[in-house]
């Protein structure tokens, strides 16, 4: 009974960590890149959400179509904040490119406000209500759908690191600006491909989350804390480490929520946080040292 | 004489200090060209001024016809300028083979359609790369430590490995800071003929900043001497030893007797 209820509480955590994943990943991009702590990755999410909503519900795009439009404007938003504010920021002090990310947070959410209003939107369900019972468990296909497409990201995104020239080239530029260049790597377009796809990651997240949540203007702080807290577990700046933070903190959740109470979910949550990061800072999968992109 | 490549009176300075200074100096074709002079003579300037680290105040660099002054590092890197640096850098959380990959990795670009869904041709094509890349590892007797991550080489071995990339992306032209800085004189000879086979088998001209004058004198085609940021002499390596201005940098003006006694 209660190994059954422990399953069923992994496996509704895993869709909603899935989601987490993608943001801790986009902080640990540009922490691991560029050592800078970008907060406004949850605005990024919000505004994928909030792509969604424009393409397929106004629009009337289908929603692979919005999928791409949203990730790409999101993305090319994220460069663009990147060219106006903090190259010419990164040289000074880092608390200045900190706050210059919490404003750029901050401005995202009442700009969003602006155009799409201060209330809650819902957004029709696109992917399949069935639900499985496969033993004791109940497993909707909506949650499958979710984490299916965000694994599929992440794997897509990790090929891309890791097995191509490109993706050598920016580990190389995160490990050594300076030599990378010898190698041939632009560092321009390198910065650029960090703050892109940093955005882009959390944009995706948004769009697929979009079906399950009610959209606001101001749901961005949560999933950037919540994003950031998944980053921390798995050792802020390391690519794994974040997918593997964002997973357990889902897990977590659910947990807490089914034996504890929802209504103290977040607190319990920020405590894990605060523990992690007195015991444990460098994250829970490194032995001493972040292992670099 | 072949030059290939061209420094103009070419003068940085850093806040009202002069680090190098209205120099000229012409690179000829497949030969060692030794820049020496006192710590602190610009030397390495000269080295972050070429390749696109630093904009020059003034004057020119050209290779062959072709006008590289304020090239960015990643431009002057493809044209065929390599260098090393004083104090290593490799990529210390990559694997030795993957720290030569990436410098291959300039000469051997895929699309990225490709590159992500790994054509048959592109399999084939990244195995040849990988071989070429051990094949350089071997030329340095590295290469059976080809997956270790490079942060746990030997010093020795990280200096070896450093050449090996930058000779990965193939170049015309390979600058040397102080490449046997650290070494014993076992190691310091195989470091000069490794630099001799470089020049004689591949063909590639090099730039060499070296302390040990025993090397510089012995290897050298060609000396240009610095003294802060000035050139104050220039040309083989016995005519420039006995060269009063060099002695007195070096040694300073009461050794210029001695040396004429010599």
């Amino acid at each position: 009974m209660i190994t059954s209820l422990l399953s069923q509480q992994i496996i509704s955590g895993i869709a909603i960590g899935s989601i987490y994943a993608l943001i801790a990943l986009s902080f640990s991009l540009t922490v691991r890149a560029l050592n800078v702590i970008h907060f406004a990755q949850g605005e990024f999410f919000m505004l994928g959400a909030f792509g969604a909503i424009s393409c397929y519900m106004l629009l009337g795009l289908p929603f692979w179509l919005a999928i791409i439009i949203t990730t790409l404007v999101v993305a090319a938003l994220g460069i663009a904040l990147q060219w106006v504010f903090y190259n010419k920021l990164w040289k000074s002090h880092h608390v200045f490119l900190l706050m210059s990310t919490q404003g750029t947070a901050i401005a995202l959410a009442n700009g969003a406000m602006l155009i799409w209003g201060p209330d809650a939107w819902r957004f029709p369900k696109i992917f399949s209500e069935n639900v499985y019972k496969i033993g004791g468990l109940t497993i909707p296909e909506e949650m499958l759908w979710i984490s299916f497409f965000a694994i599929l990201i992440m794997i897509g995104f990790n090929i891309f690191l890791y097995q191509t020239k490109y993706g050598m080239g920016f580990r190389a530029a995160a490990q050594d600006r300076e030599t990378a260049q010898l190698m041939g790597v632009n560092l321009a377009v390198a910065d650029s491909f960090v703050f892109g796809s940093s955005a882009g990651l959390g944009a995706i997240g948004g769009l697929l989350i979009a079906p399950i949540l009610f959209i606001t203007p101001y749901i961005g702080p949560i999933f950037t804390i919540k994003g950031f807290t998944a980053a921390i577990l798995g050792g802020l700046g390391s690519i794994q480490g974040a997918i593997f933070g964002g997973f357990l903190l889902g897990i977590i959740e659910n947990i807490v929520t089914f034996w504890i109470s929802s209504t103290y979910k977040d607190a319990i949550v920020f405590l894990i946080l605060i523990l992690v990061l007195l015991i444990k800072p460098s994250g829970l999968l490194q032995k001493k040292t972040i292992e670099k992109v | 004489m072949d030059i290939v490549l061209t420094i103009e009176d070419v003068s940085k300075n850093f806040g009202g200090i002069s680090a190098v200074k209205n120099l000229s100096i012409e690179v000829e074709k497949n030969k060692i060209l030794s820049i020496i002079g006192p710590n602190g003579a610009g030397k390495t300037t000269v080295f972050n001024l070429l390749t696109g680290f630093y904009k020059p105040d003034k004057g020119r660099f050209r290779y062959g016809e072709l006008d590289i002054t304020g090239f960015p590092p990643h431009k002057v890197a493809d044209i065929g300028i390599a260098r090393t640096f004083q104090n290593i850098k490799i990529f210390p959380w990559m694997t030795a083979l993957d720290n030569v990959l990436v410098a291959r990795q300039l000469r051997e670009r895929t699309g990225l359609f490709r590159s992500m869904f790994r054509t048959a041709g592109l399999i084939k094509k990244e195995s040849s790369s990988a071989d070429k890349a051990m094949e350089i590892l071997k030329h340095f007797h590295i290469a059976d430590k080809f997956d270790f991550q490079a942060k746990n080489l030997s010093y020795g071995d990280q200096r070896k490995l450093e050449m090996a990339r930058a000779l990965a992306t193939e170049p015309k032209i390979l600058l040397l800071d102080e490449p046997t800085a650290g070494m014993n004189s076992n190691e310091s000879e195989e470091c000069v003929r490794v630099i001799y086979n470089i020049k004689d088998k591949l063909g590639i001209t090099i730039i060499l900043i070296e302390h040990d004058m025993n090397i510089v004198m012995h290897v050298s085609d060609k000396v240009v001497v610095l003294d802060h940021g000035e050139k104050i002499a220039e040309g083989n390596p016995g005519d420039v030893q006995k060269d009063k201005a060099v002695i007195k940098a070096y040694l300073g003006e009461e050794f210029i007797a001695y040396a004429e006694n010599q």
